[in-house]
């Protein structure tokens, strides 16, 4: 005799569209979440001791990995005072049977753009400099999903979530050492009791909407992906300036739902910042 | 490669500023297009629907393939992959995936500039497909709208320009890319910079600069099947 949850499982398999829309008819759906609410969400700080600063987000079974190691480098003669960061996101191959050992593939490369463009909006690369022409320090910022599948053109939408934090709270907790450039020698001398953070010019927080028959579901889960359209990405800052809002095809969304859905996320970046960056 | 008299050089056509379609304009493909417009001239060709690749086979739907080609001064990187996922979704959300199961649907673009952008990409893609006869549930156009700062009397305003040129963009606080359905429901979005609070103002106004894309659409194919009934 089958329990209810083996009997739901199994239904899920055989037809999964039907299963996703037999809960979304009671406002509910098959987790037991309502449309608009979290999975659990777990921040853990320096988890990573050899990165400069590092943090790891569970986000449900999603779990994504940041760390940023920070070298000196003379900065580009065009931009002499500036340092630089590159963001780097892959997939690890434990994360889904769908990720390959390899170069990142296009699904990563597109995940790295995103980041690398919130971050462009935030991170003022000024902050960065030691001695002008001279000296600067660049980030390398590493991201690692360890848990969370990708299919086809879109992945676990909460990978972006995720990943977005986890490289926002990886920031916040990176101090830099004090430089300076010794007269005598012109070598630099590192002064590890002195360092400083280094300031965000706003928190940006990713809020991912899964879109399945014209509903809209918050931070959805790998098969709720799968089953609907193209998930629209909404980041925001805790100030609510808008960042950036991403969407690459599905069903036709009004402009009331995508109103609906920008104040939502203005109104959760502001939550996140108050419980985890305030 | 020299020029032959008889045919329109894109350079020429470009600095008449005017949106210009040719659909047909490759033998080789069961489809492809030409567009001229002010954010760009592209070039894309459409095959399909073909076998795919036995391990890349959907048993119950079609794989859309896109394929951005760079012109010849650049390599492929990033951004080029980003673009590919976004108009990669969006043709695959718009083709009836049921309708050739197993099958490839393969797109690929060429843009003949150096600077380009997505919306030009996405009207090629799309009247590509039409020419080639792909399935589809709907059409859909692109709009591409940029916020300005402009100093009037040393107060600084905030303009919404929709139909920008590559130049207003790069100038721009903050870009949108956006891709709407005949009855002006957004279907796919991409933006660049912060907005400011005029984000829906700005899709307003993508909506709006979408609209004539369709009439755009509807007389090429009206023109492209003229020519073929003629030349019959």
């Amino acid at each position: 005799m089958l329990s209810v949850e083996q009997l739901s499982k199994q239904i899920a398999d055989i037809c999964p569209e039907d299963h996703l829309k037999s809960f979304l008819q009671r406002d509910v759906r098959p987790d037991g979440r309502s449309l608009d609410e979290l999975r659990p969400l777990v921040l853990a700080k320096n988890v990573a001791p050899t990165a400069d600063s590092s943090a790891m987000i569970r986000l449900g079974n999603t779990k994504v990995i940041c760390g940023i190691t920070a070298e000196t480098i003379k900065p580009a003669a065009a931009t002499p005072t500036d340092g630089s960061f590159s963001v780097n996101f892959e997939f690890s191959p434990v994360c889904s049977p769908n990720a390959k050992a390899g170069p990142p593939n296009e699904v990563a490369q597109t995940m790295s753009i995103f980041l690398d463009g919130i971050l462009k909006q935030v991170f003022d690369n000024n902050q960065l400099c030691i001695e002008p022409d001279v000296l600067a320090w660049t980030l390398f910022i590493d991201v690692y999903c360890l848990e969370g599948s990708f299919v086809d053109f879109f992945y676990d939408g909460n990978v972006t979530d995720a990943a977005m934090m986890s490289v926002i709270s990886s920031l916040r907790d990176l101090k830099l050492p004090e430089i300076t450039i010794d007269e005598e020698t012109a070598k630099p001398v590192v002064n590890v009791e002195k360092s400083t953070p280094v300031s965000l010019k706003m928190i940006p927080v990713s809020t991912t909407y899964g879109e399945f028959s014209g509903i809209l579901l918050l931070d959805p889960t790998a098969r709720e992906t799968e089953l609907g359209s193209s998930p629209i990405t909404v980041v925001c800052s805790e100030k609510g300036a808008l960042l950036c809002f991403n969407r690459s095809g599905g069903s036709p969304l009004s402009q009331e739902q995508v109103a609906a859905a920008i104040e939502n996320s203005k109104r959760r970046s502001s939550t996140i910042y108050d419980q985890y960056f305030a | 490669m020299g020029r032959r008299e008889a045919e329109i050089h894109p350079s020429q056509v470009q600095k008449q500023k005017e949106v210009q379609v040719r659909l047909g304009c490759l033998s080789r493909c069961d489809g492809s297009a030409m567009l001229v417009s002010e954010l760009g001239t592209v070039v894309c060709g459409v095959n399909g629907p073909v076998e795919a690749k036995e391990r890349e086979q959907d048993p119950t739907r079609v794989t859309v393939n896109v394929i951005l080609h760079p012109p010849s001064n650049q390599q492929t990187g990033p951004i080029h992959r980003q673009i590919e996922r976004t108009i990669s979704g969006l043709l695959a959300s718009l083709v009836q995936k049921e309708a050739n199961p197993r099958c490839q649907i393969q797109i690929i673009l060429q843009p003949l500039e150096s600077e380009f952008c997505v919306t030009p990409l996405v009207n090629c893609a799309i009247l590509a497909m039409l020419d080639a006869g792909i399935q589809m549930h709907h059409v859909a156009a692109g709009g591409t709208v940029a916020l300005v700062e402009n100093k009037i009397e040393e107060k600084q305003q905030l303009d919404l320009i929709g139909n920008p040129t590559l130049e207003d963009i790069e100038k721009s606080i903050g870009s949108i890319h956006a891709v709407f359905s005949r009855t002006g429901k957004l279907l796919a979005v991409q933006s660049d910079g912060d907005f400011q609070g005029h984000l829906m103002d700005a899709l307003h106004k993508a909506a709006n600069s979408a609209k004539p894309v369709f009439n755009l659409f509807q007389d090429a194919v009206q023109k492209r099947l003229q020519t073929e009934t003629v030349n019959v």
